[in-house]
């Protein structure tokens, strides 16, 4: 290879970025669910600034919860244009997106354009699959925008793709596909705005909650300057679900003690990791009754000591497993137990004919008083001897 | 005459090479082996099932010793040719753990129970350290005597501390202190003196004169200077171990 083609290589490797690097100031600003749609930010980070960001996790009870069904239940499957077309102006059906100006005189975009611009549609639920709560399809919105778009005079495109076919590396207008559609069609990027994307929650999630399965939903941010292919970059926002629960744990034992019992577990089903939550009640319980029942989570050692209990009340304990989801699992077998008082070191000391009554009270007295006053006197002598020494400044050493 | 300049200046050179930082500190870490406190050396009532006093520390926490940690820090305010005498303090911390008894006062609980100190003492050091420092002897035979304020404190099952409420109503904590007096006599073995140059990079790194090992035999007596009304925590012969610098 010659020297001029090897720097002309060179230029051409250097000269072309990652067709599918990152957005430059991309960020995500907000994440919030709309018309009943509630996010537990435990686990679906909201804002960068919640410390799981930026995990969007979603449990089996979530998507219950985000799709508004009860277990085994499912929801309509999406009409034939909102699941097939990927026309434009049908496939962002419920696909709501609004530009609030933040600057409109750094922006060439005009009036009407840069107060919302919305695919209309689909507030009458066509394509959403369902999810309709009474103030509207359950949707998520994120808020979003590209801090420093090098504009340079020169117009900059933006999609939003959803689908398990999407490519990072695809173009801004890319055709969609069966498993990979728009949220948002090839629409001129304005500028240092805030654009919030309004997506139905089946859009994400599917419309119904299958026990076992495990995956991500993700959606495409791509950005590129008009007729350059080089310059085009692509942000993704993950949303992880697993539904898959972890697998119950064996039965745990119980020591009493006083006010107190000891439960230990061990678990041999679970490879992956989990921690456990132990619940405890003077009544019995199950599944269903655990928001009544006292619990402690988080545990990652096969024991704990549940305190504070009554002795002689007879308390019923259960253990169940959480993945990094916070899927439980089923509970184990209730077991009881039954706190008993308890002799401990001092009580025994006591008990035994033991005479210190304990605290910092002087106990100086009989046969002790002269040695103390003999030693107090030692001790001061050897204060004074210590505060008048003047040693040398210098030590001979090793 | 210019070469007995020369001469002088070479015989000189290592001697100011070597010259020490000022030495004013004595810093211990040490850890007590075969401590065990006397807490049943005080009159206890008669065990009907054995027909003995009853022995707390044994009954409860298996009798047996346990490890005492220890820090003290002396300052220095002599040094010469009758050795090297200090005052100073410390504190320790050592705990035993045993297994409280159900109602029935015989069966072993499962819940534990614990005997916590916190030993501080202030005191005087003397070591005859003259010959090792000039002779390369590398024993320094030391002694000490310390007043003790040893803080001591139970705990139950759920870890929290003690207390006792007797039959006739009064109630007793299950925490205190406890006065007393402790002589030591050890030797120190010099390290210094089996890698001199590693020593004198100490000194000029970290300030540290001189480097022990230390053993000392200990004799304490802890029970508020006699008095009966006290736990006993002294041990009448136990051996610390331990690492020494002067600084």
């Amino acid at each position: 290879m010659s020297a001029r083609r090897l720097l002309l290589w060179t230029l051409v490797v250097l000269w072309s970025p990652a067709a599918w690097a990152e957005i430059p100031g991309f960020t995500i600003s907000k994440i919030e669910g709309l018309n009943g749609v509630e996010l537990d930010d435990d686990r679906f980070a909201t804002t960068p600034s919640a410390t799981n960001w930026p995990a969007h996790k979603v449990n089996y009870r979530d998507c219950l919860a985000y799709l508004g069904i009860s277990e085994g239940q499912s929801l309509a499957e999406p009409d034939a244009e909102g699941a097939e077309v990927v026309e434009a102006d049908v496939v962002e059906a419920d696909v709501v997106e609004t530009v609030e100006v933040t600057d409109a005189a750094s922006t060439d975009v005009p009036a009407d354009a840069a107060t919302e611009t919305a695919t209309d549609a689909g507030t009458d639920g066509a394509g959403g699959g369902g999810g309709d709560t009474a103030e509207g399809i359950r949707k998520i919105s994120i808020e979003w925008s590209v801090a420093n778009p090098s504009l340079a005079g020169r117009k900059w495109w933006y999609s939003i793709r959803t689908g398990t076919g999407c490519s990072e590396s695809a173009e801004v207008d890319a055709e969609a596909t069966e498993t990979c559609t728009y949220l948002r069609q090839k629409t001129e990027l304005v500028g240092y705005e805030l654009y919030t994307l309004e997506i139905p929650v089946t859009r994400l999630l599917g419309t119904e909650c299958t026990k076992g399965s495990t995956g991500d939903a993700r959606v495409y941010f791509t950005v590129q300057a008009e007729s350059n292919f080089n310059e085009r970059d692509t942000d993704t926002v993950t949303v992880d679900y697993d539904y898959d629960p972890p697998k119950a744990v064996q039965t745990p034992t119980l020591e009493a003690g006083e006010t107190n019992l000891q439960a230990s577990w061990t678990d041999e089903s679970n490879t992956e990791d989990v921690t456990y939550t132990v619940y405890w009640s003077p009544d019995t319980f199950d599944d269903d009754t655990l928001s009544n029942v006292e619990s402690k989570g988080d545990l990652t050692a096969k024991d704990y000591q549940i305190t504070g209990l009554e002795n002689g009340t007879r308390y019923w304990v259960a253990v169940a497993a959480l993945d990094d989801f916070d899927n439980p699992s089923t509970l184990t077998d209730r077991v009881d137990g039954t706190p008993v008082e308890v002799t401990d070191g001092f009580e025994f000391y006591k008990n035994a004919g033991g005479t210190d009554k304990g605290g910092f009270g002087c106990a100086m007295g009989d046969t002790g008083a002269a040695s103390a006053a003999v030693l107090l006197l030692v001790a001061l002598a050897l204060l004074a001897t210590f505060a008048g020494a003047r040693r040398p400044a210098t030590r001979r050493g090793a | 005459m210019k070469r007995l300049v020369v001469l002088l200046a070479c015989l000189l050179a290592p001697a100011a090479a070597h010259a020490e930082s000022p030495k004013n500190v004595n810093l211990e870490f040490k850890v007590a082996t075969w401590y065990v406190p006397a807490v049943d050396s005080g009159t206890f009532a008669i065990n009907p099932a054995t027909a003995s006093p009853y022995t707390p520390y044994d009954d409860v926490f298996g009798g047996g010793s346990f490890l005492l940690f220890q820090a003290r820090a002396d300052y220095l305010f002599y040094s010469g040719v009758f050795g090297t005498a200090a005052g100073g303090g410390g504190l320790g911390y050592g705990q035993k753990s045993g297994h409280g008894y159900l109602s029935d006062g015989v069966t072993r609980a499962t819940d534990s129970t614990t005997l916590h100190q916190l030993p501080l003492d202030f005191g005087v050091l003397y070591a005859y350290d003259w010959l090792a420092h000039n002779y390369s002897i590398p024993v320094v035979p030391y002694g000490r005597f310390d007043f003790v304020y040893d803080f001591w404190w139970f705990t139950n099952g759920v870890g929290d501390t003690s207390s006792y409420d007797a039959p006739d109503g009064t109630s007793s904590d299950g925490y205190g202190g406890t006065w007393g007096y402790r002589l030591a006599g050890g030797v120190r073995l010099l390290l210094d003196v089996f890698a001199p140059a590693m020593a004198r990079t100490f000194d000029v790194d970290f300030g540290v004169n001189n480097s022990y090992l230390l053993v000392e035999y200990v004799w304490s007596k802890v029970d508020d200077f006699g008095s009966s009304k006290s736990i006993r925590l002294g041990d009448e012969g136990y051996v610390n171990f331990g690492l020494a610098f002067e600084f």
